[in-house]
This record gives C-alpha cells, structure tokens and sequence, in this order.
C-alpha cells in the first residue's frame, strides 16, 4: 500500500461516515440502475427489470453494512495490531524501552510542568467575564518611568471624565482577624463604588454595597468570599443579615460573593469586602490608588486610544502643575501590573525547558534510529513479505506514539509532581489568580507534544528502511545496512549537541552570576542578628500604646542575657525601604528624588555591624520635640558634601516641589553621624544614599524587633519574652541570614532549575552519543576485526569509529554557542557581575560538554579496538 | 446465470477474481459483475451485492484504489483499479491458488473410480 493510500485510509477514517455512506448509496444506485437497463434491453417491461435488478443484488441493508464492516474492521484491527506488535517489540528489548521512555517521560513532565505556570501567567485571560474590557490605569512621566496606579486626585479625574470606560474602581488590600479568633488573620479588600460592574461579578448571595455604605461614615457591612462562607460559617445560607467580627468590630453581612470570584491581589482567595471611599486630595502626589476599569462593550481599541488621549489633554489642560509635557495616562494589562517580573524568567524557563525537550527527543529518535538499523533485517522479511513501505511506515509510526504516549503519561504523573515543587520551590508567590494547575489545555499540550514526538521517532526509526533498498537487508549480510540512517543520526547527535550547549552556556552564566551574588557582602554582620516580627497588634493598640508596647519589648529584649544590642526599624535592609526626596537648602541641584528613610532606634547600627564612620549614634535625647537629627550614609554623604565633614550639616527630608509630603518632616534636620554603606535594597545594587532617623522623632507603624547574640535556643527566648508581654501577639522570628538568604532566592532558583536542565541535557547528549558510537562499533565489528588483522593500529582503528560522530558533537556545539550568541541578551538583566559573552565561561561549557561526549564515546570504541579480531571473523 | 451450487464462488476467490479482473483496465463494479460472468462463460455467478463489501476490503488493503469518473454511457461511476500492491497480491494469489487447485484436482481426480 502506498503511503498516499495510507494516508487517504487514515482521513477516511475520521471523516468517514458521511462521505462513505454517501459514495455507497450512488454507487448501488448506479449498479441498478444498469442492472435494471440489462433487463430492459433482454425484453423487460421496465418495472419487471427494476424488481429483478433489485433481486439480483440482494439485500441491500445487509450490503451495506458489510461493506461497512469491510471498511472499518481493517482499519481497527490493523492498528490494534499495531499497538500489540510495537508493545511487544519494547517488550522485547527492556533496556531500551526504559531508556527511550523515561528520557521522553522527563522532557514532556519537565515542559508539561513549565508550560502550565506559562500558560497560567502568561498565556490565559483573567478570570473575570470579558476580560479584554478590563484594564488598570496608571501614569508615565516624563523620564519614561510608569506605575501602574494613580493619584487619588487622577483618579477622581479620570472617573469624571472618561467616556470610553462604563466603570472605573479602587481598592486596597488589607488583612483582618475574623470572628473571635484574634490570632488567624484572613485577607480582604477595601473596595470603591463600581467596583463590582468593573470585574462583572454580583454577590451570589445577598447584595453588592449600596451608596450610603459606600460613604465614609457608613454603615459597618461586609461581603464575605465563597471560601471563608464555607469554611468559617458552614456554608450557612441565612448569613445575610446577621452580624460577624472583622478586626474586632461588628459589621452586618450584606452578601457572600460566588466561588469564580478570584481578584488579585488577594492571593488566596479567603477574603471579605468592605466598602471604601476613597479620599480624594489634590495635594497628595503619592501614585497609590491602584485603579481599575472596565471599557464600554463594543468599544475598539482605537475608539480607547483616542478617549485616553483626549483625557490627558483634559487633564493637562486643567491641572498644569500636575502633568508635565510628556506624562499621561496610561492603560495597564493585567499581566503588566502582576506578571511583570516573573515574565522573563518564566520565558527563559520555558525555552530552557524546550531544549530539553528537543535532545529528549533526538536522543530516542537517535535510539529508535541506532534499533530500526538492528532491525533491518525484520523490516526487510516482513516488506519481502507482502507489507507495503506504507504498511511499515504505519507500524514503525504506532511504534513511535506507543512509546510517546506511555512516556507522556509517566510524563504528566511526572510534571504535576514536578508543578508541586517547582511552586514550592518558586521564590515568590505567583501572580495572584494566576494560579497554575493541570488542566484540559496543559492536557491538550502534553498530547499534543507526544503526539508530534511520537511521530518523529516513529519516522526517525523509518528513515534506514528507506534508505534502503529493502531487499538488501534479506540478501546481504548486516553489513549491508548500515549506512541507511547515518546521515540522520549524525543530525541529531547535532542537534543535541547545539541544545545541550545553549543550556549549558547559560547555566554556567548564571551559576557564575550567583557564585558571585552570594560573595558580596551586604555591609552588615546578618549572621548574629534576629529578626522578630510582631504581625499584627490586637486592634486595642493605637498608635501611643503601640510606642510603649514597643519600648517595653525592647527594654524586655535588651535585659535577655545573651543579647547584645537590641533595636527596632521599620523594615529591613534588602525587603523594603521608604522612598524620600531629599536635598540640602545649599544646593538644591543636587536633590535625590528618593533616599531611603529610616526610623530606628538608638543602637541600630550596633545590633547590624554597621560601622559608623563619623559622629554619633541616635540617644535617649533624641526625641520628638528635640532636635530633628539624622544619620545619613556615605554615598549620601558623598554626594551632597564630597570629601568634607557632613557632621553639622542640616538636610531636608520629604521636600519637594516647594511643598512638604510629610507634615512629621516639616524642618531642617541636622546630621549628627556618618554610617558605612550597606546593600540596602539588594546584594546586586549599589548602595543608594540613605538617611536613618531616630524613630521618637519619625516613626510609624509597627516596627521589627532586631537582636543581636549568638546562642543557641535565643530564638526561642525571644519569642517567649514577646509573648510574656503581651499573649494576644504571635511573634515570629528568624535570622537575619534567612532575609539575606531569600533576597536572592529568585536568581537561586533561576539557577537551580537552569542547572537542573543543564546537567539532564548533559546526560542525555552523553547517552545519545554513547548510543551512537555503540552502534557504530556493533555494525562494524567485522571490518574492525579484519583491519586489526591486518595491522592497523588500534588508535586508526578508534579514530575511525568515532571521528564522524565526534564531528557532529564539534559542529553541534559551535553552533550551539552561535545561538547562544544570539539569545544571550535574555539573560543579561539577570546576571550580577557577569558577562553573558565572557569568553572563558563559554568556553568552559564547550569543555565540559567536550569532556562529557569524549568519555561517551570512549566507552564503546574501548570495547571495538579491544576486539579480537579471530573471534569477529568466526561470528560471521 | 447459472443458479445451480457449482457457480457460486468459493469465499476468498472472490476477492483474487477481482484483482484478475482488473488487471487489464479500471473498471466499476457492474462493470466487474458483467465481465465475471462473460470470461467464465457464465459458469461463475457472484451474490451483485457483495461484490461491494470485497471491493472496500480490497480498497482498505491498498491493492485497489477507486476514482469516480463518467461511464461509457456518460454516467458518473466509481472505477476501481489495481495498485501495484494488487498487482503483486494477484500473483501472489494466483501461486497460490494454482497450487491449490492442482492439488484439489489431483485429489478428486485420484479418486475417480
């Protein structure tokens, strides 16, 4: 059967029925029809002619549904039979069949597992009804920086005088103990008028807030999510109406929201709703009010462009001092504001996970390849026996997908257990709503990939056999079939070489990258300090009680014998900061438009390490109502004073554009000491100009507790001296090493799983070429032999083995560096004092993989020129 | 048409009488039906209907192929011919069949009294 005829077999297959019935029905007409004329023309009358053709023919139900049977049943029991034989060939040769499996099942899992966190973050739409309707709103200026939020003040604006949106809403996010509980707390969110028009989702029970609640001022109400509906209140379907806890005040439950309701940012989806108004202040320049809208039905994307445009025309036009030439609304997708960061690392991920796949697969089809010149010989008895090249191709093809689909469904057990780590593993959490899972379309790329690799192998295995001519492998000895899919495996051992290079250059890249990263110092001694994280303050605390809340701690921390310096900040150096404009009276064309602004207290540095170049610590006398007073560091100090003495100086802290952003910072304050530099805001940036001020003088907030000391259970101590104070807090502490440690968990994890591709794709080249080079050895046993005999030395003899194959490893790798080349640029913001074009790294990865392909195809060509050259003549 | 036991056709020759058949030119599968009946004079006479199933399972097996095209009298037919693989399967066939028949015939004949 030719392979057309196959292929025609195979459409007819699965389009058959109609077409089929169809051709039948005309073509039985047509038999009768001249049955019946025959009739007519032996002397019929035209009806006798008619009975008698029909009669003639037989039942023509019972026909056709044998010609049916004679159809279909071909097709079914060809392919079961195909499926049985391709079972029992793998059966045949275990060692194979796991090989070639296990190799494929870890590429389809490992991309299988990559592709679902792609497709979650990256590739599906929100999970709101019309989500093309649905943007954020955010600002650019002038210098091209954006964010995707908006003054509470272009928020009004925008929600006055847009067109083309039919909503626009803000919230916030914010965490609240429920119910008596004090110490569980459940995220919610603060949310506006329209907010409920502009994600399309209505309260499945009860009601959305109504505008007197939307007020400030208004009733206490809430809409509790489906979640915490049914974990915490039992699913109880009379909750509308009744009053719960929320933070320690009682609010009447207006509705609970259905369970499809999953809007970011609250990341698990066990939160409430309150209605908020949001406070609108023209003097406040702060971009924090996240603003999301939904655009009118219908409406194009030009029809959008031109109503933003206009609105920032408007917006200019009426407010000068607000928007600058150049700076503008502008509208954010969800993935900008949320996926913004890890979208580069996902990208690279998945085309890491891509090369693996493709050597996964070169490597079988090398194997499938290196087994169908083997089986040469079977080919060639069942083609001399009658099966057509098309019939063959059809086994060596349910071969192939036999073996796809068996690894793919190892594949995917394999990648949702693989999708569990890698999200454990993930250095933050994803995207909220983005959440990954094995679904039909993760499904559907799984099959969707065995399928097309299925096929290849099936093909790759095909490609010796017709080469070939068949009969030869019958005719001649093994010797006759060898060089039918040389050529081929000589392209996928390049292949696999150009990937594997590509994975590995940019694995020793980032390996380099994060050597170095995890070798810098950060400035302050993290291994001696704890961290004590109070969470969240009984609501009873205000914000004078939380000050001497605090003070007692301390002073409780401080009278711990092995502690040696204890102190609080607001947050700590490499999580978050407090951006600040800053300048001096004398030179303000030296303003910074954000330092770092610190709070603390006094024995900051002490309990950090920090040295303190110059001046004084902060003291007891440094206190709201003395004098303001800073300590500014070195690069703060540099650049405002260069090589003179900042002590004495006086600096303004929050000024900007003649106004001051803070009322707390309104005044001069003076710099009382010099702090050496530390990495503030990451191992991988510089240091920025920072200030730290006393905390009496301007702090904020619940603090984190600082101690210094060494001994072993302080944590503990610790912990219990927090809880002694006050019982209603759960403080958790850690090392300061641990923040360290987790500042860099994106480039450790970027590195880890790079690596983890790199060393497989390693393994997997090695084992292909090893396959290669064993089969080359095997076919040639003979000639070998007979050279040896004849006094060709062993080391000609190895050389001859192996040179063709080692050429395609010395081309696959420089064009893999060629690609590498080519692609590097994805890498470069991720790489800390590292060159994505250093030669000597990439030149270390072509060694490593040179070492890895030497020692593969040492193995077997040991065992070739070690032949006894008498044994290989008597096998034949 | 020869209604007696002997003019039907042995299960299985049906299919290599096809193949013989159309060895020579494409034909449809009245067409078939006539010429079975003419070359053994009659002798062979084939249930019309089931000409249809054997002639799919022969499409299915890729020795025949079929194209429509318009008949001797202008009518729209489907044609069947043989592919190369039919070719080969009616020698195949035929070996076997002589090989077959040469041994019915040297029983039966042995055993004429």
């Amino acid at each position: 059967m030719s392979l057309r005829a196959w292929w025609s077999r195979m459409r007819g297959t699965l389009r058959r029925d109609a077409a089929l019935e169809q051709e039948m029905e005309r073509e039985m007409a047509f038999h009768l029809e001249m049955s019946a004329q025959r009739n007519v023309s032996r002397g019929m009358t035209p009806d006798a002619a008619k009975r008698q053709a029909n009669l003639t023919f037989g039942s023509s139900d019972a026909v056709r549904e044998e010609a049916r049977e004679a159809y279909r049943a071909r097709n079914v029991e060809n392919l079961v039979n195909d499926v049985r034989f391709a079972l029992r060939a793998l059966r045949r040769s275990p060692s194979f069949a796991v090989t070639a499996i296990l190799t494929v099942a870890i590429g389809i899992g490992a991309s299988t597992a990559i592709f679902s966190v792609v497709d979650a973050v990256l590739l599906r739409p929100l999970p709101i009804p019309r989500p093309d309707d649905f943007t954020y709103l955010g600002w650019v200026w002038k210098k091209g920086n954006e964010v995707p939020a908006l003054t509470s003040f272009q928020y009004e604006f925008v929600r006055e005088h847009s067109r083309s949106l039919e909503a626009i809403a803000t919230y916030r996010t914010d965490e609240a103990p429920i119910g008596d509980d004090a110490s569980t707390t459940i995220r919610g969110l603060h949310v506006s008028a329209g907010f409920f028009r502009v994600l399309g989702f209505a309260p499945r029970l009860g009601r959305e807030f109504d505008a007197t609640e939307l007020q400030e001022g208004g009733p206490l109400v809430v809409i509790l999510s489906d979640a915490v509906w049914r974990t915490r209140l039992g699913a109880d379907r009379s909750i509308v109406g009744r009053q719960i806890r929320l933070n320690a005040e009682s609010r009447t439950v207006v509705g609970v929201m259905p369970a499809e309701f999953r809007f970011p940012p609250a990341i698990e989806n066990d939160g409430y709703l309150v209605p908020f108004a949001p406070r609108v202040d023209p003097a406040d320049e702060g971009h924090n009010t996240e603003a999301i809208g939904r655009f009118r039905r219908g409406t194009s994307e030009i029809e959008r462009a031109a109503d933003l445009n206009s609105l920032n025309q408007t917006f200019r036009a009426a407010h000068p001092t607000l928007a600058a030439e150049g700076e503008y609304f502008k509208p954010f997708t969800h993935r900008d504001v949320h996926a913004g960061t890890v979208r580069r690392t996902l990208w690279l991920l998945f085309g890491a996970v891509s090369l693996l796949l493709v050597i996964a697969c070169a490597n079988t089809a090398t194997l499938m390849l290196v087994r169908a010149s083997v089986r040469q010989r079977e080919i060639a008895v069942r083609a001399s026996l009658g099966a057509g090249p098309g019939r063959i191709l059809q086994q060596l093809l349910t071969e192939g997908l036999v073996l796809s689909v068996l690894a793919a469904t190892l594949g995917i057990l394999a990648g949702t257990v693989a999708l569990r780590l890698f999200l454990a593993a993930a250095p933050s959490a994803l995207p909220a709503g983005m959440s990954p899972q094995m679904d039909v379309r993760v499904l559907a790329y799984a099959v969707g990939i065995s399928i097309v690799t299925g096929l290849l192998f099936g093909l790759a295995a095909a490609v010796p056999s017709f080469r070939l001519r068949l009969q030869s492998g019958v005719l001649g000895s093994s010797r006759g079939a060898t060089s039918g899919g040389t050529r081929t495996r000589d392209t996928l051992v390049f292949l696999e070489t150009s990937a594997a290079v590509v994975l590995l250059a940019g694995a020793t890249l980032l390996i380099t990258s994060f050597a170095r990263l995890v070798r810098v110092d950060p400035g302050f001694d993290a291994d001696r300090v704890l961290v004590v994280r109070l969470g969240r303050l009984p609501a009873a605390y205000d914000p004078a009680r939380r000050d001497q809340l605090v003070e007692r701690l301390l002073a409780r921390l401080r009278a711990v014998p092995d502690v040696e310096h204890a102190a609080v900040a607001p947050s700590l150096p490499l999580e978050r900061g407090w951006n600040f404009p800053a300048d001096t009276r004398e030179r303000p064309d030296l303003a910074v438009g954000a330092v770092e602004l610190r709070p603390v207290s006094p024995d900051y540095l002490a309990t950090l390490g920090i040295p303190l170049v110059a001046g004084r610590d902060f003291g007891r006398d440094d206190v709201s109502g003395g004098e303001p007073v800073a300590i500014v560091n070195q690069t703060f100090a540099k650049r405002f004073w260069g090589d003179s003495t900042p002590i004495g100086r006086t600096i303004q802290i929050g000024h900007y554009k003649d106004r001051w952003l803070r009322p707390e910072l309104e005044r001069q304050t003076r710099v009382i000491g010099v702090a050496r530099d530390i990495h503030e805001i990451g191992l991988d940036r510089a240091p920025r100009p920072t200030v730290l001020v006393p905390r009496a003088q301007a702090g904020s907030g619940t603090p984190v507790l600082l101690a210094r000391g060494a001994s072993r259970g302080l944590a503990t101590i610790l912990r219990n001296e927090v809880m002694a104070e006050e019982p209603q807090v759960v403080p958790t502490v850690e090392s300061l090493s641990t923040v360290v440690r987790r500042s860099v968990a994106a480039p450790r994890f970027r590195m880890l799983l790079i690596g983890a591709f790199a060393v497989s794709a390693l393994l997997l080249a090695g084992i292909g070429i090893y396959g290669v080079i064993a089969s080359v050895v095997q076919q040639r046993t003979r000639e070998i032999g007979i050279r040896v005999a004849l006094g060709a030395s062993r080391a000609t003899v190895a050389l001859d083995v192996v040179r063709r194959c080692l050429v395609s490893v010395a081309s696959g790798a420089v064009v893999g560096l060629l690609v590498f080349w080519v692609v590097r640029r994805v890498l470069s913001t991720m790489l800390y004092d590292t060159s994505s074009s250093d030669p000597r790294l990439l030149a270390m990865s072509v060694v490593v993989l040179a070492v890895v392909a030497t020692v593969a195809a040492w193995i077997p060509t040991r065992r070739a020129v070690r032949v006894d050259p008498a044994n290989t003549l008597r096998l034949e | 048409m020869g209604n007696d036991r002997g003019g039907e056709v042995i299960k299985g020759t049906l299919e290599m009488i096809v193949l013989e058949i159309l060895q020579y030119e494409p034909m449809h599968g009245w067409g078939i039906t006539e010429l079975i009946e003419r070359r053994s004079q009659g002798l062979l006479s084939i249930n019309q209907g089931s000409l249809y199933p054997a002639l799919y399972r022969l499409v299915a097996r890729g020795w025949v192929s079929s194209e429509w095209r318009a008949s001797e009298n202008n009518r729209s037919a489907r044609y069947y011919s043989l592919t190369r693989a039919g070719r080969k399967q009616l020698a195949t066939e035929r070996a076997h069949w002589e090989k077959l028949s040469l041994g019915v015939n040297l029983i039966l004949g042995g055993a004429k009294p």
